[in-house]
């Protein structure tokens, strides 16, 4: 049976909707410097790298957790806080949980808390994703 | 890390939103909606052709904040950013961000397109500093 599309109703502030786990492999980081660049004054194998990486994996643990979604959603607000950056290698367990949902001007906003831990339980970010959703 | 040791505005970052780099970024974040990645999908919606992906831009200011306070400014590092405008594709966009004047380690950053000047993400960036005696 085909899973339900997640609608705006669906969601409960306050519970968690999954948890997802990725490495930060050599291919992710060889996809950051063919967009970003190869050289270390890029950022490359660096701090930049790391950062963009952690935020990629925040998107890899929402699309993948909060799905199926309606066509149509448009994030309209990134916070992040970054606690430590990954290492090459690692892996990043993220737990998103909805913490907010308000109708405003007839628009149906989702804020989405994503936790990152890595290796032996470290602390890693904490982003929020503010999304209008569609349906 | 010592507020005094910040610059007052980021070195900036640049990059030219290219085809194959939209691609790449769906690869790496796994968002493959159309409207980034399917030219004649995206000619039949609002925004008229592809765009590029929101997060995307963020990578800039990470370059910026390299560049700029190197790796310990990462460290606990907040970004807090609206995105405002699409992002479209062969776009010259530059990232960058100015020190708040009395509000030690706090940056107002931005990403904007050279071709207008106009932004397409503004927020603020605040590093964890400390006062040196």
């Amino acid at each position: 049976m085909k899973p339900q599309v997640i609608t705006f109703a669906d969601f409960q502030p306050g519970t968690a909707l999954g948890v997802h786990a990725e490495s930060y492999t050599p291919a992710i980081a060889a996809a950051w410097k063919s967009i970003f660049g190869q050289q270390s004054e890029d950022g490359a194998g660096g701090p930049a790298e790391a950062a963009s990486v952690a935020m990629a994996l925040t998107m890899r643990a929402y699309l993948t957790v909060a799905s199926p979604r309606p066509p149509g959603n448009v994030q309209g607000r990134q916070r992040f806080q970054l606690h430590q950056l990954p290492r090459l290698g690692e892996t990043v367990s993220s737990v998103v949980h909805c913490i907010g949902k308000q109708v405003k001007r007839e628009r149906l906003y989702v804020d989405l808390q994503v936790q990152g831990v890595g290796d032996n339980g470290r602390s890693l970010f904490t982003g929020v994703l503010s999304v209008i959703w569609a349906a | 890390m010592d507020h005094h040791d910040l610059p007052d505005t980021l070195v900036p970052a640049r990059m030219t939103v290219s085809a194959a780099a939209i691609a790449a970024y769906a690869d790496l974040t796994q968002d493959f909606n159309p409207i980034h990645v399917d030219a004649t999908f995206a000619a039949t919606t609002a925004m008229g052709g592809v765009i590029a992906h929101g997060t995307m831009s963020i990578g800039l200011i990470w370059q910026s904040l390299q560049r700029s306070a190197g790796a310990e400014a990462f460290v606990d590092a907040d970004l807090d950013i609206r995105f405002v405008k699409p992002v479209r594709l062969a776009e010259t966009l530059v990232a960058s961000g100015a020190r708040r004047a009395h509000e030690p380690g706090v940056y107002d950053v931005w990403v904007r397109a050279v071709a207008d000047d106009s932004d397409r993400l503004v927020g603020s960036l605040t590093l964890a500093t400390s006062t040196s005696a």
